[in-house]
Protein backbone atom coordinates (compact mmCIF):
# COMPACT_ATOMS: atom_id res chain seq x y z
CA UNK A 1 0.00 0.00 0.00
CA UNK A 2 0.99 3.62 -1.14
CA UNK A 3 0.27 5.84 2.36
CA UNK A 4 0.69 9.83 1.92
CA UNK A 5 1.11 11.97 4.92
CA UNK A 6 0.10 15.33 3.74
CA UNK A 7 -1.50 18.94 5.70
CA UNK A 8 -1.74 22.01 3.62
CA UNK A 9 -0.63 23.97 6.43
CA UNK A 10 2.85 23.53 7.32
CA UNK A 11 4.58 22.99 10.71
CA UNK A 12 1.04 20.52 11.75
CA UNK A 13 3.26 17.08 12.45
CA UNK A 14 3.03 15.53 9.35
CA UNK A 15 6.89 14.48 9.33
CA UNK A 16 5.93 13.26 13.36
CA UNK A 17 3.31 11.57 11.94
CA UNK A 18 4.94 9.83 9.11
CA UNK A 19 8.17 8.65 10.81
CA UNK A 20 6.90 7.78 13.69
CA UNK A 21 4.18 5.21 11.74
CA UNK A 22 7.13 4.19 10.05
CA UNK A 23 9.08 2.90 12.73
CA UNK A 24 6.09 1.24 14.75
CA UNK A 25 4.79 -0.58 10.92
CA UNK A 26 8.89 -1.36 10.28
CA UNK A 27 8.51 -4.16 13.92
CA UNK A 28 5.52 -5.98 11.57
CA UNK A 29 6.43 -5.83 7.96
CA UNK A 30 8.71 -4.37 5.21
CA UNK A 31 8.07 -0.15 5.35
CA UNK A 32 9.61 2.08 2.92
CA UNK A 33 9.35 6.07 3.81
CA UNK A 34 9.83 8.81 0.86
CA UNK A 35 10.28 12.11 2.07
CA UNK A 36 8.98 13.68 -1.09
CA UNK A 37 9.33 17.66 0.44
CA UNK A 38 12.93 17.59 -1.71
CA UNK A 39 12.90 21.65 -1.03
CA UNK A 40 13.43 20.86 2.94
CA UNK A 41 13.68 17.36 3.37
CA UNK A 42 13.92 16.72 7.62
CA UNK A 43 12.62 13.09 7.75
CA UNK A 44 16.62 11.94 8.01
CA UNK A 45 17.06 14.57 10.86
CA UNK A 46 14.22 11.66 12.43
CA UNK A 47 15.31 8.51 11.41
CA UNK A 48 19.27 9.30 10.93
CA UNK A 49 19.52 7.25 7.84
CA UNK A 50 22.66 5.16 6.38
CA UNK A 51 22.46 6.49 3.21
CA UNK A 52 24.18 4.12 0.83
CA UNK A 53 23.35 5.10 -2.59
CA UNK A 54 23.06 8.33 -4.40
CA UNK A 55 21.64 9.41 -8.31
CA UNK A 56 21.80 12.40 -9.71
CA UNK A 57 18.47 13.96 -11.22
CA UNK A 58 18.40 15.69 -14.34
CA UNK A 59 15.56 17.70 -16.40
CA UNK A 60 16.11 18.12 -20.34
CA UNK A 61 16.62 21.52 -21.36
CA UNK A 62 17.24 23.27 -24.62
CA UNK A 63 20.73 23.65 -26.17
CA UNK A 64 21.07 26.11 -29.03
CA UNK A 65 23.32 25.41 -31.91
CA UNK A 66 24.29 28.59 -32.70
CA UNK A 67 25.83 27.65 -36.42
CA UNK A 68 22.64 26.20 -37.09
CA UNK A 69 20.28 28.81 -35.55
CA UNK A 70 18.95 31.58 -38.04
CA UNK A 71 16.82 33.38 -35.05
CA UNK A 72 13.42 33.07 -36.60
CA UNK A 73 12.06 33.28 -33.25
CA UNK A 74 9.73 29.94 -33.71
CA UNK A 75 10.85 28.46 -30.60
CA UNK A 76 10.33 31.66 -28.54
CA UNK A 77 6.59 31.49 -30.08
CA UNK A 78 5.84 28.21 -29.19
CA UNK A 79 7.29 27.77 -25.78
CA UNK A 80 4.01 28.13 -23.35
CA UNK A 81 6.64 28.76 -20.39
CA UNK A 82 8.65 31.75 -21.73
CA UNK A 83 12.07 30.04 -21.47
CA UNK A 84 13.12 31.30 -24.50
CA UNK A 85 13.82 34.52 -25.87
CA UNK A 86 15.41 35.15 -30.09
CA UNK A 87 17.36 38.30 -30.65
CA UNK A 88 19.03 38.51 -33.39
CA UNK A 89 22.09 36.14 -33.85
CA UNK A 90 21.09 35.17 -30.29
CA UNK A 91 19.14 33.02 -28.68
CA UNK A 92 18.88 33.03 -25.04
CA UNK A 93 17.71 30.13 -22.82
CA UNK A 94 16.33 30.31 -19.34
CA UNK A 95 16.43 26.92 -18.23
CA UNK A 96 14.75 27.55 -14.81
CA UNK A 97 11.59 28.41 -17.08
CA UNK A 98 11.68 25.08 -19.13
CA UNK A 99 8.98 22.33 -18.24
CA UNK A 100 10.89 20.03 -20.89
CA UNK A 101 7.78 20.11 -23.17
CA UNK A 102 10.25 19.32 -26.10
CA UNK A 103 8.14 21.38 -28.22
CA UNK A 104 11.38 23.76 -29.27
CA UNK A 105 13.64 20.33 -29.46
CA UNK A 106 10.82 18.41 -31.87
CA UNK A 107 9.88 21.44 -34.30
CA UNK A 108 12.79 23.75 -34.80
CA UNK A 109 12.51 24.44 -38.38
CA UNK A 110 16.52 24.14 -38.41
CA UNK A 111 16.49 21.58 -36.24
CA UNK A 112 18.73 23.92 -34.23
CA UNK A 113 17.83 22.59 -30.94
CA UNK A 114 18.86 19.81 -28.63
CA UNK A 115 17.81 18.69 -25.38
CA UNK A 116 20.66 18.42 -22.48
CA UNK A 117 20.65 17.45 -18.65
CA UNK A 118 20.39 20.21 -16.53
CA UNK A 119 20.60 18.79 -12.97
CA UNK A 120 18.05 19.69 -10.24
CA UNK A 121 19.16 17.45 -7.32
CA UNK A 122 19.89 14.44 -5.91
CA UNK A 123 17.85 11.27 -4.84
CA UNK A 124 19.40 9.27 -1.84
CA UNK A 125 18.70 5.59 -0.82
CA UNK A 126 19.41 3.95 2.42
CA UNK A 127 18.09 2.34 5.77
CA UNK A 128 17.36 3.51 9.05
CA UNK A 129 16.98 0.29 11.26
CA UNK A 130 14.28 -1.76 9.68
CA UNK A 131 12.68 1.11 7.64
CA UNK A 132 13.96 1.77 4.15
CA UNK A 133 14.67 5.33 3.27
CA UNK A 134 14.61 7.52 0.35
CA UNK A 135 14.49 11.10 0.00
CA UNK A 136 15.34 13.78 -2.36
CA UNK A 137 17.15 16.73 -1.99
CA UNK A 138 16.68 19.52 -4.67
CA UNK A 139 19.60 22.25 -5.68
CA UNK A 140 19.47 25.50 -4.06
CA UNK A 141 18.41 27.73 -6.46
CA UNK A 142 16.15 25.19 -8.19
CA UNK A 143 12.29 26.14 -8.67
CA UNK A 144 10.36 23.41 -10.29
CA UNK A 145 10.64 20.09 -7.93
CA UNK A 146 7.92 17.74 -9.17
CA UNK A 147 10.81 16.08 -11.30
CA UNK A 148 12.46 15.37 -8.72
CA UNK A 149 9.78 14.07 -6.51
CA UNK A 150 8.82 12.07 -9.54
CA UNK A 151 12.12 10.30 -9.03
CA UNK A 152 12.14 9.82 -5.30
CA UNK A 153 8.48 7.75 -5.79
CA UNK A 154 10.27 5.70 -8.19
CA UNK A 155 11.82 4.10 -5.95
CA UNK A 156 8.53 2.73 -4.12
CA UNK A 157 7.74 -0.93 -4.42
CA UNK A 158 4.71 -2.33 -4.58
CA UNK A 159 5.85 -5.46 -1.22
CA UNK A 160 6.39 -2.91 0.93
CA UNK A 161 4.33 -0.18 2.72
CA UNK A 162 5.12 3.04 1.07
CA UNK A 163 4.95 5.74 3.94
CA UNK A 164 5.39 9.26 1.86
CA UNK A 165 5.77 12.49 3.62
CA UNK A 166 4.34 14.74 1.27
CA UNK A 167 5.50 18.62 1.23
CA UNK A 168 3.04 21.75 2.60
CA UNK A 169 0.82 23.39 0.54
CA UNK A 170 -1.67 22.46 -1.87
CA UNK A 171 0.44 22.96 -5.29
CA UNK A 172 2.01 21.21 -7.69
CA UNK A 173 4.83 19.70 -5.44
CA UNK A 174 2.13 18.37 -3.00
CA UNK A 175 -0.38 16.84 -5.97
CA UNK A 176 2.59 15.34 -7.42
CA UNK A 177 3.43 13.85 -3.80
CA UNK A 178 -0.04 11.85 -3.59
CA UNK A 179 -0.60 11.01 -7.02
CA UNK A 180 -1.11 7.52 -7.11
CA UNK A 181 -1.35 6.72 -3.56
CA UNK A 182 -3.93 4.53 -2.09
CA UNK A 183 -4.41 6.48 0.79
CA UNK A 184 -4.04 9.88 2.28
CA UNK A 185 -3.52 10.59 5.89
CA UNK A 186 -4.46 14.49 6.48
CA UNK A 187 -2.74 15.75 9.61
CA UNK A 188 -4.06 19.31 11.00
CA UNK A 189 -4.07 21.06 14.03
CA UNK A 190 -7.12 22.56 16.07
CA UNK A 191 -7.01 25.88 15.03
CA UNK A 192 -8.50 27.99 12.41
CA UNK A 193 -5.21 27.63 10.46
CA UNK A 194 -5.31 24.70 10.72
CA UNK A 195 -8.78 23.97 9.28
CA UNK A 196 -8.05 26.57 6.79
CA UNK A 197 -5.47 25.15 4.89
CA UNK A 198 -7.10 21.25 5.71
CA UNK A 199 -10.09 22.26 3.95
CA UNK A 200 -8.03 23.18 0.58
CA UNK A 201 -6.18 19.89 1.29
CA UNK A 202 -9.15 18.29 0.92
CA UNK A 203 -10.26 19.93 -2.04
CA UNK A 204 -7.30 18.63 -3.84
CA UNK A 205 -8.23 15.11 -2.60
CA UNK A 206 -11.26 15.11 -3.61
CA UNK A 207 -10.31 16.51 -7.11
CA UNK A 208 -8.16 13.82 -7.18
CA UNK A 209 -10.15 11.41 -6.19
CA UNK A 210 -7.61 9.98 -3.34
CA UNK A 211 -9.78 8.80 0.05
CA UNK A 212 -8.46 10.63 3.25
CA UNK A 213 -8.43 10.82 6.48
CA UNK A 214 -7.91 13.46 9.52
CA UNK A 215 -5.49 13.14 12.63
CA UNK A 216 -5.60 15.87 14.73
CA UNK A 217 -2.29 16.61 16.31
CA UNK A 218 -1.62 18.78 19.60
CA UNK A 219 -5.08 17.69 20.18
CA UNK A 220 -6.91 19.64 23.35
CA UNK A 221 -9.63 16.89 23.53
CA UNK A 222 -11.94 18.88 22.36
CA UNK A 223 -11.30 19.47 18.92
CA UNK A 224 -14.81 20.71 18.21
CA UNK A 225 -14.24 23.29 15.23
CA UNK A 226 -12.22 20.16 13.07
CA UNK A 227 -14.30 17.25 13.93
CA UNK A 228 -17.68 19.28 13.26
CA UNK A 229 -15.73 19.79 9.47
CA UNK A 230 -14.61 16.31 9.15
CA UNK A 231 -18.74 14.88 9.94
CA UNK A 232 -19.78 17.63 7.35
CA UNK A 233 -17.58 16.25 4.94
CA UNK A 234 -17.66 12.53 5.75
CA UNK A 235 -14.13 12.16 6.41
CA UNK A 236 -13.44 9.55 9.20
CA UNK A 237 -10.78 11.30 12.26
CA UNK A 238 -8.66 8.24 11.78
CA UNK A 239 -6.55 9.18 15.26
CA UNK A 240 -5.93 12.20 17.80
CA UNK A 241 -2.10 13.16 19.00
CA UNK A 242 -2.00 14.68 22.45
CA UNK A 243 0.28 18.19 22.73
CA UNK A 244 3.40 16.72 25.00
CA UNK A 245 5.97 18.73 25.96
CA UNK A 246 8.22 15.78 26.04
CA UNK A 247 7.13 14.72 22.53
CA UNK A 248 7.87 18.50 21.45
CA UNK A 249 11.36 18.58 23.44
CA UNK A 250 12.08 15.06 21.46
CA UNK A 251 11.61 16.48 18.02
CA UNK A 252 13.48 19.66 18.94
CA UNK A 253 16.29 17.21 19.52
CA UNK A 254 15.54 14.90 16.55
CA UNK A 255 13.97 12.38 18.66
CA UNK A 256 11.07 10.78 16.99
CA UNK A 257 7.70 10.80 19.14
CA UNK A 258 7.18 7.44 19.11
CA UNK A 259 10.79 6.92 20.78
CA UNK A 260 10.79 9.18 23.39
CA UNK A 261 6.70 7.58 24.39
CA UNK A 262 6.68 3.90 23.91
CA UNK A 263 3.20 3.69 24.54
CA UNK A 264 2.46 5.50 22.08
CA UNK A 265 3.37 2.85 19.90
CA UNK A 266 -0.51 1.72 20.37
CA UNK A 267 -1.32 5.11 19.08
CA UNK A 268 -0.33 4.84 15.50
CA UNK A 269 -0.90 0.99 15.27
CA UNK A 270 -4.27 1.91 16.08
CA UNK A 271 -3.85 4.84 13.64
CA UNK A 272 -2.74 2.28 10.36
CA UNK A 273 -5.77 -0.20 11.31
CA UNK A 274 -8.32 2.71 10.67
CA UNK A 275 -6.09 3.26 7.99
CA UNK A 276 -6.08 -0.17 6.09
CA UNK A 277 -10.11 -0.37 7.71
CA UNK A 278 -11.05 2.87 5.54
CA UNK A 279 -9.29 1.32 2.25
CA UNK A 280 -10.43 -1.71 2.51
CA UNK A 281 -14.39 -1.05 2.68
CA UNK B 1 15.15 55.25 -32.08
CA UNK B 2 12.01 53.83 -30.84
CA UNK B 3 11.14 54.51 -26.94
CA UNK B 4 8.68 52.01 -25.63
CA UNK B 5 7.14 53.24 -22.07
CA UNK B 6 4.99 51.20 -19.96
CA UNK B 7 2.01 52.32 -19.43
CA UNK B 8 -1.46 51.94 -17.98
CA UNK B 9 -3.25 52.99 -21.21
CA UNK B 10 -2.25 53.89 -24.74
CA UNK B 11 -1.60 57.84 -24.65
CA UNK B 12 0.62 60.69 -23.62
CA UNK B 13 -1.48 61.57 -21.03
CA UNK B 14 -2.44 58.34 -19.62
CA UNK B 15 -0.49 57.12 -16.31
CA UNK B 16 3.02 55.20 -16.60
CA UNK B 17 2.90 51.70 -15.18
CA UNK B 18 5.99 50.55 -12.83
CA UNK B 19 5.77 46.63 -13.62
CA UNK B 20 7.57 45.86 -16.73
CA UNK B 21 6.57 42.45 -17.35
CA UNK B 22 3.04 43.04 -17.14
CA UNK B 23 2.50 46.22 -17.90
CA UNK B 24 -0.79 46.68 -19.95
CA UNK B 25 0.72 48.48 -23.16
CA UNK B 26 3.76 50.32 -24.22
CA UNK B 27 3.31 53.72 -25.52
CA UNK B 28 6.46 53.79 -28.20
CA UNK B 29 7.92 56.91 -29.65
CA UNK B 30 9.88 57.28 -32.49
CA UNK B 31 12.34 60.17 -32.04
CA UNK B 32 13.29 59.94 -35.96
CA UNK B 33 9.89 60.91 -36.77
CA UNK B 34 8.53 62.07 -33.79
CA UNK B 35 4.83 59.72 -34.73
CA UNK B 36 3.88 57.89 -31.71
CA UNK B 37 2.17 54.11 -31.42
CA UNK B 38 0.76 51.84 -29.31
CA UNK B 39 1.89 48.25 -28.32
CA UNK B 40 -0.70 45.73 -26.15
CA UNK B 41 1.60 44.04 -24.15
CA UNK B 42 -0.63 40.15 -24.00
CA UNK B 43 1.49 39.12 -20.98
CA UNK B 44 -0.25 40.43 -17.99
CA UNK B 45 -2.27 37.22 -17.33
CA UNK B 46 0.44 34.81 -18.04
CA UNK B 47 1.57 32.36 -15.39
CA UNK B 48 5.20 32.85 -15.91
CA UNK B 49 7.79 34.10 -17.65
CA UNK B 50 5.96 37.50 -18.58
CA UNK B 51 9.30 39.40 -18.18
CA UNK B 52 11.07 37.50 -20.56
CA UNK B 53 8.21 37.54 -22.79
CA UNK B 54 7.32 41.41 -22.70
CA UNK B 55 11.38 41.72 -23.98
CA UNK B 56 10.88 39.88 -26.50
CA UNK B 57 7.82 41.53 -27.43
CA UNK B 58 10.37 45.00 -27.63
CA UNK B 59 13.23 43.00 -29.27
CA UNK B 60 10.51 42.53 -31.88
CA UNK B 61 9.42 45.50 -32.18
CA UNK B 62 12.96 46.57 -33.14
CA UNK B 63 12.83 49.24 -29.88
CA UNK B 64 16.27 51.07 -28.69
CA UNK B 65 14.85 51.92 -25.43
CA UNK B 66 12.54 51.16 -22.67
CA UNK B 67 11.60 53.28 -19.89
CA UNK B 68 10.26 51.32 -16.76
CA UNK B 69 9.30 51.49 -13.01
CA UNK B 70 10.72 48.20 -12.19
CA UNK B 71 12.31 45.85 -14.12
CA UNK B 72 13.29 42.16 -12.85
CA UNK B 73 16.19 39.89 -13.83
CA UNK B 74 15.23 37.85 -16.42
CA UNK B 75 13.85 40.54 -18.58
CA UNK B 76 16.80 42.63 -17.80
CA UNK B 77 18.83 39.86 -18.90
CA UNK B 78 16.72 39.72 -22.73
CA UNK B 79 16.79 43.65 -22.75
CA UNK B 80 20.82 43.99 -22.39
CA UNK B 81 21.92 40.98 -24.61
CA UNK B 82 19.73 42.37 -27.28
CA UNK B 83 21.44 46.02 -26.53
CA UNK B 84 17.62 47.73 -25.51
CA UNK B 85 18.55 50.48 -23.11
CA UNK B 86 16.69 50.41 -19.58
CA UNK B 87 16.09 53.48 -18.27
CA UNK B 88 14.31 53.70 -14.85
CA UNK B 89 12.59 56.11 -12.41
CA UNK B 90 9.30 56.97 -14.06
CA UNK B 91 6.40 58.80 -12.90
CA UNK B 92 3.59 60.16 -13.74
CA UNK B 93 2.42 59.87 -16.99
CA UNK B 94 4.01 58.90 -20.30
CA UNK B 95 4.68 62.42 -21.41
CA UNK B 96 6.18 63.13 -18.46
CA UNK B 97 7.97 60.22 -18.48
CA UNK B 98 9.54 61.19 -22.46
CA UNK B 99 10.12 64.75 -21.24
CA UNK B 100 12.17 63.17 -18.35
CA UNK B 101 13.93 61.49 -20.71
CA UNK B 102 14.72 63.98 -23.37
CA UNK B 103 15.89 66.23 -20.25
CA UNK B 104 18.68 63.17 -19.66
CA UNK B 105 17.01 63.17 -16.03
CA UNK B 106 16.21 59.38 -15.80
CA UNK B 107 19.11 56.65 -14.92
CA UNK B 108 20.59 54.04 -17.22
CA UNK B 109 20.41 51.01 -15.48
CA UNK B 110 23.25 48.84 -15.15
CA UNK B 111 20.81 45.81 -13.00
CA UNK B 112 17.62 45.05 -12.55
CA UNK B 113 15.78 46.50 -9.59
CA UNK B 114 13.07 43.77 -8.33
CA UNK B 115 13.00 40.78 -8.19
CA UNK B 116 11.37 37.87 -10.19
CA UNK B 117 7.13 38.12 -9.86
CA UNK B 118 7.44 41.61 -7.97
CA UNK B 119 4.81 42.69 -10.68
CA UNK B 120 2.40 39.51 -9.89
CA UNK B 121 -0.84 40.83 -8.44
CA UNK B 122 -2.30 39.27 -5.49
Amino acid sequence: MKLAVASGKGGTGKTTVSVSLAITMAQRKRVAFLDCDVEEPNGHLMLNPVLQHKEMVAVLVPEIDEQKCDSCGYCAEICAFHALAVLPGNTLVFPEMCHACGGCWNFCPKQAITPVDNYIGVVEEGRAEKVRFVHGRLNVGVAMSPPLIRAVKAKAKNDELTIIDVPPGTSCPAVKSVEGVDFCILVTEPTPFGLHDLDLAVQVLHQLKIPCGVVINRSDGLDLTVEEYCGRCKIPVLQKIPLDREVAEGYAAGIPAVLVKKEWGELFSELMDKVEEVVSS
Amino acid sequence: MKIAVSAQGVSLKDPVDPRFGRCRHFVVYDSDTGSLTAVANPSGETSGGAGIQTAQLLVNQAVGAVLVGNVGPNAFKVLNAAGIKVYGGIKGNVENSLELFKEKKLNLMSDPNVSSHAGMRG
